[in-house]
């Protein structure tokens, strides 16, 4: 009886159209859609696309729950916040999915699927600092492990071409304060890269794994930004090094990978709060924050430009 | 490397209405991190400037009275790297609110020959004035206002004309904290004639709030019409709280304007002023017809409020047809707001068909809050809606709908493409006792996806449905390397 209502139901399932035929983006969320981070940022970054490229994309993405889900394959692009999803325990449906969906000319890009150490522990932590490391987070090194034993993240090198795919360079320095725009122009961002890793598949990048870039995206219905970001910065001062060698911490010490596959070891004051890092050549410097309107709207021009830079490339042949 | 953090615990301050905050006081510090501290203050005192600087960075990591007292007097150092040094690591501390004593100290420095320190400053403007505008707590719970001490008026003032823009831009972002009263609109007139275009629309904002009619009209003379294009609409934007003939002569003029959105904006503040027939006008036309920015579309629509009753539902119904979706979003405000009747069901279902998920979302507020609206026609459309949101939301308005009706949605749902709204079409069917829920929760047991598998087990369980449990184990026997008997085997007695 049950069988027979279900049947005669399904005919209701299959009519389901879509809205119209703009390229949709799926996002995989895990549980309810309404409780994923950043609700807003991807609708914005997608409202930015279609207003500064020729790409036209229907501005709510397709929400699944998981790569069992065959809607998968209806889409070239699937966004995932690497918090999205509490459980990487991949079911063999799922991987097999993921297999066919990347081997078929689909690509992923896993926002927050790097993680620094020191935040790995908080989820909400490790949304709310963007912290740059050139390794995947190794929850997802195993998942991607599994479907691929012969392939790994690779750190992207600054020349790579996804990072000029339609903006190039950096947004105009000139508003920052002139005591972090140097380090932000030179040491951090430059010419407008950051810290990705990708894994390849037939020769094609198909799988991206970024610090998290969707706190720079999201506006408000008046078109502001909705979340104030400051800046970090590394700095020091002659002599700096040896106080610190002798500095007292309260917190943790970890280690993150650095472009060139040093580690730096980085000092917390108190529990998970950055204080200072010591670099691979012996040097110590401190982590200095700093806050403005200028600041906060230079990094969201910063990731939205990343994030169009990501969806144009994933759409170029 | 740098590390990127969302402030928005900065922005918390008035959570804490009466705290005369030093957390710092609160931490617990060791031995060893005191000695790191003492020698800090020390290097302070060196004769080696690195060293100095490197003791008042160095200083922002740790929380002690101590440390404040040392970087409070390093803010009035002779040397600028110190000065900057030690305000930065003040603000590391993320005090909601700075003492008086310390902001006697930090307030003079939006005066600092160091533009860097300016900015800075102006930055923070809202957490420096807190104590004054929000008084200090008592030890008897009272709490008293402080007077400004008398020669922050000049510093307020010499700020905006200060030569680096961001801090003219900033000490116009909040100008209603600054304590000048009337004294503010000389200031504010001259910065209408400011070389940067954003500091002029500010300035125009303030003088429109605070000046007379007659003044303001004259200040807005400061620039040209159809010089800018952002100065005519933020222009347009500000005459329709001045509601007299010479406005709405300039209103009449800028309606010619090439630029379309001041054409929108000068016929909104027109219907504003007058309040004449709205539906007519043809800033009406413009909103039903073109693209209309959010905040454009917010004061239109807002504006409507003041109408009669019946003539605003009347509007707000039509404009909920608008083109623009900040119209329409805000069209639906109105609406929930005024607790208007019935709306057109075309409307509704439009609506729900809209592909703005903001207006998504206020339909289901509309249609939670008088469940009367929900039709038969419309709840078989929501069932077989293609936005996810739509359906999962029918599942949560079941409790308003009849009997039978509820039963059909939970069959549709069951079986959605959607694997979290067929589970919770699952725990619906068990929660509203749906006719055969027994055997859904059974036959689910069978479902290709192991997810809705132990959804189903989890409520045979839960409800210990004697045949769920029998199937349960049935199930558990046949596939026992299942996900399912892995999750169950143990939770079923034998």
């Amino acid at each position: 009886m049950v069988f027979v209502c279900l049947t005669a139901r399904s005919a209701l399932a299959t009519v389901r159209a879509e809205t119209d035929s703009r390229w949709q983006i799926a996002q995989l969320v895990q549980g309810d859609p309404f409780q994923r981070f950043y609700p807003g940022a991807l609708t914005s970054l997608i409202e930015e696309i279609n207003r500064e490229t020729t790409l036209r994309f229907d501005p709510d993405p397709v929400v699944i729950s998981d790569f069992e889900d065959p809607r998968l394959f209806r889409y070239p692009i699937l966004y995932i916040n690497y918090g999205d999803r509490r459980d990487w325990d991949l079911s063999p449906k799922e991987q097999e999915n993921l297999r066919r969906y990347l081997d078929r000319g689909g690509f992923i890009f896993i926002d927050s699927g790097i993680t620094a150490e020191f935040l790995r522990g908080d989820a909400q932590q490790a949304q709310s600092h963007s912290f740059a490391e050139w390794e995947v987070t190794p929850v997802l090194a195993d998942v991607f492990a599994q479907i691929y034993p012969d392939r790994s993240f690779e750190a992207l090198p600054r020349s790579h071409p996804i990072f000029r795919s339609h903006h190039s360079g950096l947004p105009d320095p000139s508003a920052l304060p002139e005591a972090i725009r140097g380090y932000v122009t030179n040491e951090k961002w430059p010419q407008g890269t950051y810290s990705f890793v990708g894994l390849e598949v037939d020769g094609r990048l198909a799988a991206l794994a970024t610090p998290i870039v969707a706190m720079g995206w999201g506006r408000n219905e008046l078109g502001q930004w909705t979340n104030p970001i400051g800046f970090r910065v590394r700095e020091d001062a002659e002599g700096m090094s040896e106080r610190l060698r002798e500095a007292s911490h309260s917190g943790n010490m970890f280690t993150v990978a650095r472009e060139d596959g040093l580690r730096d070891r980085i000092y917390t004051q108190p529990i998970t709060m950055p204080a200072w890092v010591e670099e691979p050549d012996g040097r110590f410097r401190l982590f200095r924050y700093y806050q403005g309107t200028e600041i906060s709207d230079y990094a969201h021009q910063f990731y939205t430009q990343l994030g169009v830079n990501i969806f144009v490339y994933a759409l170029t042949p | 490397m740098l590390l990127l953090l969302p402030m928005g615990m900065e922005s918390q301050a008035q959570n804490i209405p009466f705290l005369f905050s030093n957390p710092q006081q609160e931490e617990q510090i060791s031995s060893d991190e005191l000695r790191t501290i003492n020698r800090a203050i020390e290097d302070l005192k060196s004769g080696d400037l690195e060293t100095r600087v490197g003791a008042a960075m160095l200083l922002g990591k740790y929380g002690n009275p101590a440390v404040m007292h040392a970087l409070t007097a390093a803010l009035e150092d002779e040397e600028v790297r110190i000065r900057r040094a030690a305000l930065i690591s003040i603000l590391e501390k993320r005090t909601p609110m700075f003492s008086p004593a310390l902001t006697e100290v930090m307030l003079p420095m939006l005066a600092d020959p160091d533009a860097e320190i300016r900015r800075q400053i102006s930055s923070i403007l809202p957490r420096l004035t807190a104590s004054w505008s929000m008084g200090v707590q008592s030890r008897s719970s009272t709490r008293s206002r402080l007077p400004y001490p008398e020669n922050f008026d000049q510093i307020f003032i010499e700020a905006f004309s200060d030569p680096e823009v961001v801090v003219r831009r900033n000490m116009l972002a909040h100008p209603g904290i600054i304590p000048l009263g009337q004294r503010l609109i000389p200031v504010l007139l001259k910065c209408l004639t400011d070389d940067d275009l954003q500091v002029r629309l500010l300035a125009l904002r303030e003088v429109a709030r605070r000046a007379e009619s007659e003044e303001f009209l004259q200040a807005a003379a400061t620039n040209e019409l159809g010089e800018h294009p952002l100065w005519d609409r933020e222009l347009a934007r500000q005459l329709a709280y001045h509601p007299h003939r010479q406005s709405l002569e300039l209103l009449q003029q800028m309606s010619d304007s090439q630029d379309r959105l001041t054409r929108t904006e000068a016929d909104i503040s027109r219907m504003l002023i007058t309040y004449g027939d709205w539906a007519s006008a043809p800033g009406f036309e413009r909103l039903m017809q073109e693209s209309i920015p959010p905040e454009t579309a917010q004061r239109a629509v807002r504006g409507l409020y003041n109408l009669e009753r019946s003539e605003t539902t009347r509007l707000a119904a039509k404009l909920m047809m608008a083109q623009s979706e900040g119209v329409r979003l805000e069209a639906l405000n109105l609406w929930l707001t005024i607790q208007a009747d019935l709306p057109p069901q075309e409307a509704l279902e439009k609506l729900l068909d809209d592909n703005s998920r903001n207006i998504r979302r206020r339909t289901f507020q509309l249609l939670r809050s008088r469940p009367h609206l929900i039709t038969e026609s419309l709840v078989r459309k929501m069932a077989v809606h293609s936005h996810i949101e739509v359906r999962e939301q029918l599942l949560g308005l079941l409790d308003a709908l009849p009997a039978d009706l509820a039963g059909e949605v939970i069959f549709d749902l069951l079986i959605d493409n959607h694997l979290p709204i067929r589970q919770q079409a699952m725990r619906q069917a068990v929660r509203l006792k749906t006719p055969g829920w027994p055997r859904i929760l059974q036959a689910s047991l069978r479902d290709p996806s192991s997810r809705i598998q132990i959804t189903a087990a989890e409520l045979i369980v839960r409800t210990e449905e004697p045949g769920g449990l029998k199937a349960l184990r049935k199930q558990i026997e046949a596939q026992p390397d299942s996900e399912l008997a892995r999750h169950f085997r143990s939770r079923i007695a034998p």
